[in-house]
């Protein structure tokens, strides 16, 4: 599991998420993951296109970030779901709370706003 | 040389023993190096005249020495007594397996030409044996019995010692064989409490396991034929599902997924089961599926429950009419299959995992069950597959099996598992695995 960081100051996050979120991908990332997003209390565009599999720990994640976020007034934009992955998240009810975008410039825009 | 004033023999004396020169004559050589011959004029010993020995750190064991060489017995016991051991002698192969067997030792000194018992026959014996293996065994040989001491190492020796015996190398030798002894010993007991409190853990885990199974309701064949197989991934799942007659009209039909799977995902599991098979919450309507989501939504908020939370689907079927209502709390659509529908139906509906946030909503649904029908409901580890060629199997492509299982024929849910397994290329399930089917 990797998380890269593309943009990342006073105003916005903007981080890219690739490989499998489950059990083992979330241990990999988790700390990191949360500390780019909850823990900077900034909206952050999460770039999930490399993600291939979404699992239920991977939610959870999501959730907390989205969670924190939303307590701060901020929210989590993720961008580019694969479409199985979309359908987890449609699933999930997760879209609630958090923004999906398939337009980075929209996502970015939306993260600036 | 004048060894009168010899320190060696001076101990044995104070200590009530025989002194050395005593035993064996005064030995030519120096005073620092005696030699000492048997009978035979075979020399059995090179003792270097101990000083006065600063104290090492304490020693403790039990030896036995194998020997027919009384000389050779004496000598031994005498030195390793000197070092704290407690000795004991035997003279030939039998008495001395006799013994072994008797009491726990920690080392064996054996003569490996033991005319009764040679060195190598006892060592493909006690190696066999588990419950001798595990003692140190040290040969004691002539110097020209090489071939026969290599033989008896292959075979699991310890080490050996060369007659004529040196007293620090016999000393050095020996307690490097206690040490590794007590190592091993040490090992072999923190292995033991591993394995009680593994057994233990298993113990309690096989209760819990069947705790939550005996939660389950029995697969039943009417007013429907209800079948189902719960296989969790670990030990204890998080999965729970029931179904059960609200009134002579409802029958509620619910499967319950807990992020995770382990311990942890099973407590909340059942406690969640368990309100759900109590049906008796205040305000709560058990016919009503997005009222009962609502209420487990209000009473599992994952900040209380260890940051857990579940998905879920409940669906109500109405008998007098033939009508399914249902929600779901980010679950997977249950799915059903009518006769003569081309395509199975997809039983969704938008909800978020339950205990995700406080005010969810949950919308239910309804539809048609037509007589004849077939309703299958799962978790996510049912169809969340690696296939062979690392490919991530869907739900669409898990649907499209369940719809083609042959209607007229009783499903064989132990062969779709077995076909689970395969799909996932026969590796263990990541997941745990619940899967309900209903004949209507």
């Amino acid at each position: 599991m990797e998380l890269n960081v593309i943009h990342s100051d006073d105003s916005y996050t903007h981080i890219a998420l690739a490989g499998k979120l489950d059990v083992g991908g979330v241990g990999e990332i988790e700390n990191k993951f949360l500390g780019y997003t909850a823990a900077r209390k900034k909206n952050a565009v999460v770039d999930i296109s490399g993600v291939n599999f979404l699992g239920s720990m991977g939610l959870r994640i999501i959730l907390d970030a989205a969670k924190s976020l939303a307590r701060e007034k901020k929210q989590l934009i993720l961008l580019n779901p694969q479409p199985l992955v979309g359908e987890v998240l449609e699933a999930s009810g997760i879209g609630e709370i958090v923004s999906i975008q398939t337009d980075a410039a929209a996502a970015v825009a939306l993260a600036q706003s | 040389m004048d060894a009168t004033p010899d320190p060696a023999n001076k101990r044995a004396k104070a200590a009530g023993r025989r002194p050395i020169d005593e035993l064996f004559g005064a030995g030519e050589g120096t005073a620092a190096s005696k030699r000492v011959r048997s009978s035979m004029g075979r020399q059995l010993f090179e003792y270097v005249l101990e000083k006065p020995s600063e104290k090492t750190a304490t020693v403790s064991g039990r030896i036995l020495i194998v020997d027919n060489d009384q000389l050779s017995r004496e000598i031994l016991s005498r030195n390793l007594k000197r070092e704290g051991y407690a000795v004991e002698m035997e003279t030939d192969g039998p008495h001395a397996l006799a013994r072994l067997g008797e009491g726990a030792f920690d080392l064996l000194l054996w003569e490996v030409s033991l005319p009764t018992l040679k060195g190598l026959d006892l060592l493909n014996r006690i190696k066999k044996d588990t419950a001798l293996q595990h003692i140190p065994v040290v040969l004691l040989s002539e110097q020209t019995e090489t071939e026969n001491v290599i033989r008896c190492i292959e075979a699991g020796a310890e080490d050996y010692l060369s007659k004529p015996f040196n007293p620090a190398l016999l000393k050095a030798r020996i307690r490097g064989c206690m040490e590794r002894k007590a190592l091993r010993d040490q090992e072999q007991r923190l292995l033991a409490t591993i394995k009680t409190q593994q057994e233990r853990l298993t113990n309690e885990l096989n209760e819990a396991s069947s705790y939550l199974r005996s939660l389950l309701p029995a697969p039943c064949t009417e007013p429907f034929a209800i079948d189902w197989r719960f296989i969790p991934s670990s030990e204890l799942g998080g999965d729970s599902f029931g179904y059960r007659w609200i009134d002579d009209d409802h029958f509620a039909l619910y499967l319950l997924d807990v992020c995770g799977h382990g311990v942890g995902a099973a407590l909340l599991s059942v406690a969640a089961l368990n309100v759900l098979r109590s049906g008796a919450m205040q305000g709560t309507d058990f016919r009503d599926p997005s009222s009962v989501l609502s209420m487990m939504n209000r009473t599992f908020p994952m900040e209380e429950q260890n940051n857990r939370y579940f998905t879920m689907w409940y669906g109500v079927y109405q008998r007098s009419t033939g009508k399914i209502t249902y929600a779901s709390g980010g679950h997977p659509p249950a799915l059903l299959v009518s006769p003569g529908e081309a395509a199975p139906k997809k039983l969704a509906a938008k909800g978020m995992m339950i205990g995700g946030m406080p005010g969810s909503r949950y919308v239910g649904q309804s539809g048609e069950i037509p007589p004849g029908s077939r309703l299958f409901l799962f978790c996510d580890g049912a169809y969340e597959l690696t296939t062979a060629d690392e490919r991530a199997y869907t739900y669409d492509e898990f649907a499209a099996l369940l719809a083609s299982l042959p209607p007229n024929i009783p499903i064989d849910l132990d062969q779709l598992v077995a076909q689970i397994r395969v799909l996932n290329n026969s590796k263990p399930l990541d997941d745990d695995l619940s899967l309900i089917t209903i004949q209507f």
